[in-house]
């Protein structure tokens, strides 16, 4: 096992003195990093705030598209099967019998009705009339 | 001869002797008035005449405002009274102008006579209106037994279906049906006829409005004989189960 000095000392020349006029050894220059937005998750440390916002707002909408597609599929049920269910729960029109028609005179009243303001209204017409043909305003001329 | 006799005939004999004074002095009565009494008179009938015409221009406008009021009356009958009445109104301020112009007693005379006469306001034009809306009266009311007719069919041939006994309720639908037929046939044109009566129709026959009245009272009298069917018939379908 050969062993590999990791630093490499600074140069001496032969007086052993240190010779300053060499350049001393700098460090490579390390590229910042990229400006590209690299996912959370692939790095330690909190997000980025640009990253925090876009999650809330993904989890915003899933939030809301979770009732919406609730509700439509609640409708499809009740759409389609909506009479099944309620005639075993006992509320659909086909689990209970159809009532008999036993008013036979439905609307009737209200006609009638209609009829008796008309005829009424040509009664009191029809006094005046009378009335009007009696009464020549007292002049006995006509 | 008796002292009565005698007496008695003298009395005869002067009631005779004095009959050619009484003649004479009611001729003389009769004879043309002086020309002073000939203005008086003039002056009078124009005064007459002119608060005559008044009277019945403000009857008339009175009537017109009525009708503008009204929502009772067809279109066609509120078009025609409404006409009519402003003729009336229109003859009766140039009757009026004339009149306050007249200066021969004659010629007043006339003008006096014709404001009755000609216009008839309070014996014909006004008793008139009144008929032509009450006659619309009547004739909505048989549109609307006519749409009581349709439902009282409607119902009575559900029952039937539903097999019940309706042969009570359908003679009385028969007696409905017959009353509501025979008042609208009494009416039928009436409106027209009465729309059409001018003043020189009342001159001819003083009765034509009562006639016409009465014809109203006969369709009235058959809407209520068919109400009372009607109400028979709804009894008793509300009390077929």
């Amino acid at each position: 096992m050969t062993d590999t000095p990791t630093d490499t000392p600074p140069e001496t020349n032969t007086s052993g003195a240190v010779d300053t006029t060499a350049p001393p050894e700098t460090a490579p220059v390390v590229p910042p990093p990229s400006p590209t937005v690299q996912p959370f998750e692939s790095g330690g440390g909190p997000p980025p705030p640009e990253q925090i916002k876009r999650k809330r707002s993904f989890g915003g909408i899933i939030a809301l598209l979770i009732p919406v597609v609730l509700v439509a599929l609640l409708a499809a049920v009740y759409l389609l099967y909506g009479d099944q269910i309620k005639s075993k729960v006992g509320l659909g029109p086909s689990s209970a019998p159809k009532a008999p028609i036993t008013n036979y005179a439905a609307g009737v009243d209200a006609s009638l009705q209609a009829a008796d303001a008309s005829l009424g209204d040509a009664n009191t017409s029809l006094d005046n009339t009378s009335s009007a043909l009696n009464d020549k305003a007292g002049d006995l001329t006509e | 001869m008796t002292y009565r006799a005698i007496t008695r005939r003298l009395l005869v004999a002067a009631l005779l002797s004095a009959m050619p004074y009484a003649t004479v002095n009611g001729v003389a009565s009769a004879t043309p008035a002086a020309p002073a009494d000939n203005a008086q008179r003039l002056t009078n009938l124009k005064v007459k005449g002119d608060a005559e015409i008044t009277r019945r221009i403000a009857s008339l406008t009175a009537a017109s405002e009525k009708l503008r009021a009204s929502n009772k009356l067809t279109p066609a009958d509120l078009a025609g009274l409404t006409a009519q009445i402003n003729a009336e109104l229109t003859g009766l301020a140039n009757l009026q102008t004339k009149l306050r112009a007249d200066t021969v007693l004659a010629a007043a005379r006339t003008d006096a006579a014709s404001i009755v006469s000609d216009y008839r306001v309070y014996a014909l034009v006004l008793p008139k209106t009144r008929l032509v809306a009450t006659y619309d009266r009547i004739t909505a009311a048989q549109a609307k037994f006519t749409q009581l007719q349709a439902q009282l069919q409607i119902r009575l041939e559900a029952a039937k279906t539903a097999g019940k006994d309706t042969a009570p309720l359908v003679a009385a639908k028969k007696a409905f049906d017959a009353k509501l037929a025979a008042s609208q046939s009494r009416t039928s044109g009436l409106g027209v006829k009465l729309l059409a009566l001018q003043p020189s129709d009342y001159n001819a026959d003083r009765g034509i409005l009562e006639a016409n009245r009465l014809v109203l009272v006969t369709a009235r009298d058959d809407l209520t004989a068919a109400r009372a069917a009607a109400k028979t018939i709804a009894d008793g379908l509300k009390a077929l189960k």
